[in-house]
């Protein structure tokens, strides 16, 4: 599970980070990468200060949730706020 | 207009059983017909989620889930928010999660939306908050 996780974090998703001089110098390339679905961290002065995102993530991502098959989806009696509360008890 | 949806609320997606199964998922068709809203998650929430559903569901494509679930505008808990996040639970009698979530849509500007009702009531005064019903039946009326 937790090599799972790692790889998760480590190579699937980790968002590419993009200087202001890298951003100014491919600005063409970076736009036609967002508008094809890719993220980006923006970094200033070594520090992270903004995302670049597609705007119409939520929309795509409510879309795809609602498309997610049965093996995503779980019963319990425990109604969501009982079992959302035991993870913040 | 912003939104962040509780873990509450993803959860009751996906448990089948729940009672609160059938708005959330009429709330989720809403909103992946809707440009002008745009969903932020506190990486709390996408824990608390990803949590759930490894003990819940068993095996699952978890990579495509996280996948979702970050591709909402994320809000990191980072140290240099540290100061933000604590000004605001001052305003709020909360425990920790709950204050991190409620301090989050405060922050980032975003109306709330749990289904926890102990939420509603103690973080109403701070932020905008609501019920998925009370969210559907506010758009049906705009």
């Amino acid at each position: 599970m937790y090599d799972n996780l790692k790889m998760i974090f480590t190579r699937e998703k980790t968002m590419q980070t993009i200087s202001v001089k890298e951003l100014r110098n491919n600005f063409p390339e970076v736009i036609q990468a967002v508008q094809a679905g890719e993220s980006y961290t923006l970094i200033y002065r070594s520090k992270p200060v903004a995302q670049i995102k597609p705007i119409s993530s939520s929309q795509e991502a409510f879309k795809k949730l609602l498309a997610l098959g049965p093996q995503f989806h779980f019963k319990s009696k425990k109604n969501a706020v009982w079992l959302t509360r035991e993870e913040r008890s | 207009m912003r939104i962040l949806v509780d873990s509450s609320v993803f959860i009751a997606f996906f448990n089948q059983s729940d009672i609160f199964h059938a708005t959330t998922v009429a709330l989720f068709e809403k909103l992946s017909e809707d440009k002008d809203k745009t969903n932020v998650i506190p990486i709390i929430v996408l824990f608390e989620v990803m949590n759930v559903l490894q003990r819940k569901v068993g095996e699952f494509n978890e990579r495509k889930v996280f996948q979702l679930l970050t591709s909402y505008e994320t809000i990191d808990l980072t140290l240099d928010m540290a100061q933000s996040f604590l000004a605001v639970f001052k305003q709020v009698d909360l425990k920790t999660s709950d204050a991190i979530v409620a301090a989050a849509a405060k922050l980032s500007d975003s109306i709330l939306i749990t289904w926890d009702e102990k939420l509603i009531k103690a973080a109403k005064n701070l932020i905008s908050v609501q019920t998925p019903e009370a969210f559907l039946a506010y758009q049906a009326n705009w």
